[in-house]
């Protein structure tokens, strides 16, 4: 029998191998015996154990997850009140404020890096943990609002007043309305927010300052003392780790009615 | 019941409500009719609390609520489109009210349940508002501002978006409902028919005005002015102006004819501009030419088109450089009427008894507490 060849098929398959082949390798390897890259030395839990040992490193995830949650509330916090204000609000800068908006995701990690760096020199400010949680939340702001601003598009206003009609006092309104439908926003937004923080590599570099490195940061001077077993192991962990976000956070969007 | 003061709201420049005064009774179906933007809605918002008045008072028996915050008015609204809230079903949405109210469970379940029986949607109870059909929805947001026990309820375009058979049934409902229990209704609509259909008294709005509030047969047979009388049911609106000659002031149509007024009312000065009113089912159509008669007018004309509506047929007739609407009843069995046919010439006749000469202009000053109370 012969198989007939199909392009889509062949592709799609190509295109998967691509994307995942390198993850592939990288997880296989932070199984490998071996020092070096390259050759496959037998199956090993070595790394993770060094992993496990190192504190250095849990203090860098300590610092990232720490700068990543406070980063994710403090851009939910402006970021919806920034997008509530864009979409309600009728002004004359109203233009300007939506080209600003986009600003973050256009302008290149590290110009905004260095004019962050030069605004917190200027202001005196000392590096360190509240200046990385000030830079990532200045850009996450703009994710979280613009999935809010998408979700504000399909919500009917009337439904406010008709609650009000109802009873309800401004912030009752606010609550038993719009925060229920804002929520499935809010936590993509949030997650949003939270793994570019903890992604964040060249923003973070120029605004960090001593006692405040970030996972990112430790894996960038590990790499350059060398050690890429121990980041293949510590690789592998946030992989796992993303993908269980991922599948938790596609559970729960999938509970709330779309629309 | 609902009082309106010499209400005034402004949008910029513009006046979208500009001095209306209104007083609307207990347990009247109330209609404020006119075309989009003539400020009925911003009326109703403003009777609701979703606009403050710039100027006047509004009266909630016989209390001030100009500065009451909707959800502090006994008044509730269904909006034009429901405004369901989706993430609720339909039994929480009719009990949100109740809740906020801080009723208690038991007695928000009794009521819930009462209402649900009400607008027929037990078997529905606990569907969320995006799987109901529109007639559904509608219930839904009836028996939701229902259960409150508002004195008077304010209905914006509520049919708009039901089809006519639905809308219809709607109207019954309504009807129904409305003498059950007694309450207020006051319905914004821009279809007259609608208007007409369920109303006790109609409002006729335009430019933020009111220019006559009455029955809707008051209204149909009197209209105040010419606007009014186009935009309810079908007219012959003639042009002409008012002269002084030897038998008496008469309206001298651009048409031709000449109608003597016999009954002068106070905006009638010879040379002004004026309208000549004649209803379609006052015009009669003949083939021969009919004997001249004093106070009956004949014209030669063409038909240009015939709409056929079942138990009448409307004519659309060529005479005197203009189109003429006129209505042909076909008549009871084994009567036969005459109706011509496309292209045939006939004549067209009228009593002068029915012409009603109009101002062209919607009044000036209203005089105060216009809009006559029940």
């Amino acid at each position: 029998m012969i198989k007939r060849f199909s392009w889509t098929a062949t592709t799609t398959w190509l295109v998967l191998l691509f994307l995942h082949l390198p993850v592939a390798v990288l997880i296989a390897y932070s199984f490998n015996a071996s020092r070096y890259g390259g050759r496959w030395l037998g199956f090993s839990f070595k790394w993770y154990e060094r992993l496990f040992r190192d504190d250095e490193i849990w203090r860098a995830l300590g610092y990232s997850v720490a700068i990543g949650l406070a980063a994710t509330l403090l851009s939910l916090i402006l970021g919806v009140s920034g997008a509530l204000a864009l979409h309600r609000a009728r002004y004359r800068l109203r233009g300007l404020h939506f080209s600003l908006l986009y600003l973050p995701l256009a302008v290149p990690d590290i110009l905004m890096g260095i004019s962050l760096l030069l605004f917190f020199v200027l202001l005196q400010v000392p590096l360190g943990v509240l200046t990385i949680v000030a830079a990532h939340t200045s850009f996450c702001v703009s994710y979280v609002c613009m999935v809010v601003l998408g979700r504000l598009q399909t919500f009917d206003f009337t439904s406010i007043e008709a609650a009000r009609d109802l009873g309800a006092t401004p912030w009752q309104a606010a609550r038993l309305v719009l925060l229920p439908r804002l929520v499935p926003a809010m936590v993509s937004g949030g997650l949003l927010a939270f793994t570019l923080s903890m992604d964040d590599f060249v923003i973070t570099f120029f605004v960090s300052g001593p006692g405040s490195t970030t996972l990112p940061l430790r894996i960038y001077s590990m790499i350059k003392h060398g050690s890429p077993p121990l980041i293949n192991a510590l690789s592998t962990l946030l992989i796992v780790f993303t993908a269980a976000v991922i599948a938790v956070a596609q559970r729960f969007t999938k509970e709330v009615p779309r629309t | 019941m609902l009082q309106f003061q010499s209400v005034t709201k402004r949008f910029g420049p513009r006046a979208a409500v500009d001095r209306v005064s209104l007083t609307i009774g207990h347990g009247e179906i109330f209609s404020l009719l006119g075309p989009s933007g003539c400020g009925k809605t911003t009326l109703l918002r403003m009777a609701a609390g979703f606009e403050s008045p710039d100027a006047g008072r509004i009266l909630l028996a016989d209390e001030d609520i100009t500065e009451l915050p909707p959800n502090r008015r006994a008044l509730n609204t269904i909006f034009q489109n429901y405004a369901l809230f989706p993430h609720l079903n339909v039994r929480r949405n009719i009990a949100f009210g109740p809740r906020l109210a801080g009723w208690t469970k038991a007695r928000i379940a009794d009521e819930t349940d009462r209402l649900l029986h009400l607008v027929q949607l037990e078997s529905h109870a606990d569907h969320k508002p995006d799987t109901l059909s529109g007639g559904q929805k509608q219930r839904v947001a009836l028996a939701r501002a229902l259960i409150l026990k508002p004195r008077i309820l304010l209905l914006d375009e509520p049919f708009a978006a039901l089809d006519l058979q639905l809308r219809r049934r709607m109207l019954l409902e309504l009807e129904r409902l409305q003498r059950e229990i007694g309450v207020t209704f006051v319905f914004v609509t821009h279809d007259q028919t609608e208007a007409m259909s369920i109303s006790h008294r109609v409002a006729v709005m335009a430019d933020g005005r009111i220019l006559q509030s009455g029955t809707p047969r008051e209204i149909y047979d009197r209209p105040a002015n010419r606007c009014v009388a186009a935009f309810i049911g079908d007219a012959n609106l003639l042009n002409g102006v008012l002269n002084a000659g030897d038998s008496g002031l008469h309206l001298a149509t651009e048409a031709g004819p000449r109608i003597p007024i016999h009954q002068t009312e106070p905006w009638m000065t010879t040379g002004t501009a004026a309208t000549l009113c004649l209803r379609p089912e006052h015009l009669t159509l003949c083939t021969a030419e009919p004997p001249a008669e004093p106070g009956r007018e004949a014209l030669l004309g063409t038909v240009r088109d015939a709409i056929y509506l079942g138990t009448h047929t409307q004519f659309v007739v060529a005479a005197a450089d203009r189109d003429w609407i006129a209505l042909q009843h076909h008549g009871g069995p084994g009567e036969a009427r005459f109706l011509p046919s496309i292209g045939d010439d006939l004549w067209l006749t009228f009593d002068h008894r029915h012409c009603r000469p109009l101002p062209n202009a919607p009044h000036t000053t209203p005089p105060p507490n216009e809009g006559a109370t029940p």
